[in-house]
């Protein structure tokens, strides 16, 4: 036996009440996409590193563009290796053909995939509950997150990969609900193709796949099985050939060297932000798990929310990991949460008879009216309580400044911005404010003073984006020559030998992650010469140390 | 079409979610019976099997590190979730 809740009139006075509340919930989060558009028309015009990181991925850009894999001997010179799997790369290829190593097209590229994935869970929650407004708002909450905010419009491959996680679910989460064979199989063999393309953006897709196939087996096992198999074969033989045509440097520098120490506090820290910032949309998801679990068949939203949060949120402990690594477990609690909302607004409830209808909801059935009365209120307080949680905006310029002095937005950050955890967490993305005109020059500055050095004399950055301003080689990857160093996967003998016997006529240090040994022939071998800021950060500016005095 | 009889008691069914061929039939979906059973089988394994890596790896140091803990704690969760759901009979996981 079921029970729904019967539906109330359109014409009560709780409905205008609900539509003002909604009206006020969607102009939050709409503001919040204009910040994050502002935010990515700023970036696509900064022409340097805004997040550590970005210019050595477009230098993977322009290996892939030339024919070469980035996958190579780190031990000799360049120096230079990629912990990243190549798909996002290869996709902007194209671009570097017709534009050259540009930031631009990169972050464009991201910023883009941002809004896939955004429309990806609108389209997801309304197939699932047919309603417009609670589909676009859950669509909104994704791309109001500032954990979304902050990675989305970047030069970084992670937000791809949410991307193609997302749509690969959304195709997979109906799959079994057709019964033309050769339409399902073509389902699935998109689904799971795009998972497999997740998984060769950043290999943290790997927790949605154990997802996806987790579902698969609990409403079709031998199913499950025979896609699971073509799933790892397919999978497989890519890794093996890029194993293979990299000489066995694609498995050092993607498995090897993306195997981190755990730091708790990170992980308690970051899992924190999370639940303080995302726990109005977080609540109803958890919700709408347990009434799949006790009185619906269990979706794959559910699974995929479980799998990614608890996955990630264990991932996010590691060295070198972050906020972002929560990206896929927030564009999941989009999705369950936004049926949670529609389901309650159109009054969709329904309860199988047993125990736990019994002992949790037999007792407020009398109430049922007056329940969904209340829950034309409480869903669109819940958006707007999410929306005020996750605020975020610059709090200078010409309107933001306005706003934010018309509302007493404070700068909580010291970069004209406001974010709702203030850069305070270990680990918590300190991004998100703008760049500004004094950032470029300063950039610029330091592309001047590399200038005065030879070309024919190597200069050792930090940052790649300097090296490519100038035309010179891009000559290490730091963070992959630390953490190789980390297990005995790099000897830095030939890299220290060029430091000792100053053939670098410059040295740009940022975060000074180098391995222990380098950076102590970088002290003894070369002295600071300037400090220059840009975007927060200080860049040292090391010339050759004069030994003989 | 599920196949699984109603009639069937919780012990009579527990070693059939892992042995029985009818698992791989093509119209075959797990209940949450089905499924109860099967996590509470992976909760109280895991569980054992987490708990056993310090017994067997004599050469670790520290005890049960925060991970282990975590996943501890989940195998726990993950078999007391599989309890409730046995009494839920035959609706389709």
């Amino acid at each position: 036996m079921t029970n729904s809740i019967m539906p109330i009139k359109s014409s009560s006075p709780i409905q205008l009440i609900y539509r003002v509340l909604i009206g006020i919930a969607l102009v939050l989060l709409l503001f919040q996409s204009v910040v994050y558009v502002a935010y990515t028309v700023n970036l696509i015009n900064f022409p340097f590193d805004y997040d550590q990181g970005e210019g050595f991925e477009l230098v993977d850009v322009m290996e892939f563009s030339q024919g070469e894999f980035p996958y190579a001997n780190i031990e000799t010179y360049p120096y230079y290796g990629s912990i990243y799997p190549p798909l996002y790369h290869v996709l902007l290829v194209p671009f570097a053909w017709l534009f050259g190593a540009e930031y631009w097209y990169g972050r464009l590229f991201s910023f883009l995939t941002t809004l896939v994935t955004a429309g990806a869970i609108s389209y997801a929650v309304h197939r699932a509950a047919k309603n417009r407004t609670i589909a676009l708002l859950a669509g909104l909450a994704f791309l109001a997150s500032p954990i979304i905010y902050h990675i989305g419009p970047l030069f970084r491959q992670h937000i791809s990969m949410v991307m193609f996680e997302t749509v690969g679910v959304v195709i997979l989460a109906n799959v079994n609900e057709i019964t033309d064979t050769p339409k399902r199989r073509r389902r699935l063999a998109l689904g799971l193709g795009f998972l497999i393309a997740a998984g060769y953006t950043k290999q943290l897709a790997a927790f949605t796949a154990l997802a996806a196939l987790a579902f698969l087996f609990i409403r079709n096992p031998r199913r499950s099985i025979y896609w699971g198999i073509g799933f790892a074969l397919v999978g497989g033989l890519l890794f093996g050939l890029l194993t293979i045509a990299t000489d066995g440097h694609w498995w050092t520098q993607t498995v090897v060297a993306n195997v981190k120490d755990f730091f708790p506090q990170q992980a308690i820290g970051l899992v924190r932000v999370w639940w303080k910032m995302h726990a109005f949309l977080i609540v109803p998801a958890a919700i709408y798990i347990l009434y799949e679990v006790y009185f619906d068949r269990i979706s794959l939203y559910s699974l995929w929310f479980i799998a990614t949060t608890v996955l990630s949120a264990m991932s996010a402990g590691t060295w070198g990991a972050g906020d972002s690594y929560y990206a896929t477990s927030i564009a999941a609690f989009c999705i369950l949460s936004g049926i949670f909302a529609a389901r309650t607004i159109e009054r969709s409830w329904m309860f199988n008879d047993n125990y736990v209808k019994r002992i949790f909801i037999s007792p407020f059935l009398d109430y049922s009216k007056q329940l969904a009365s209340a829950g034309l209120v409480v869903i669109p307080l819940l958006y707007i309580g999410y929306g005020v949680m996750t605020f975020h905006m610059p709090t200078s310029g010409a309107i933001f400044g306005q706003i934010a002095d018309l509302f007493n937005i404070p700068d909580n950050t010291g970069r004209h911005f406001y974010d709702p955890d203030g850069y305070t967490t270990l680990a918590y993305a300190q991004i998100g404010h703008f760049t500004t005109q004094e950032d470029i020059e300063n950039g610029y500055r330091i592309v001047e003073l590399i200038e005065t050095v030879p070309a024919d004399v190597p200069v050792l950055s930090e940052e790649a984006a300097f090296s490519l301003r100038t035309d010179r080689d891009v000559i290490t990857n730091p963070v992959v020559l630390m953490i190789l160093s980390w297990v005995n996967a790099f000897d830095s003998g030939e890299l220290v030998g060029m430091i000792r016997n100053q053939e670098f006529g410059m040295i740009i240090l940022k975060a000074q992650f180098y391995p222990t040994d380098v950076l102590l022939a970088i002290t003894e071998f070369y002295e600071e010469e300037e400090r220059i800021p840009m975007n927060g950060f200080s860049y040292m500016i090391l010339r050759p140390r004069d030994l003989e005095n | 079409m599920v196949i699984s009889s109603p009639n069937n008691n919780a012990l009579d069914i527990a070693p059939r979610v892992l042995y029985s061929r009818t698992m791989f039939r093509k119209d075959f979906a797990f209940t949450k019976r089905q499924l109860g059973f099967l996590l509470l089988i992976v909760g109280v394994l895991g569980f054992c099997l987490i708990f056993g890596i310090d017994l067997v790896d004599a050469g670790r140091e520290g005890g049960v590190g925060p991970v282990q803990r975590v996943a501890l704690l989940l195998m726990v969760s993950t078999a007391i979730l599989g309890m409730t759901l046995i009494p839920l009979g035959d609706d389709l996981a």
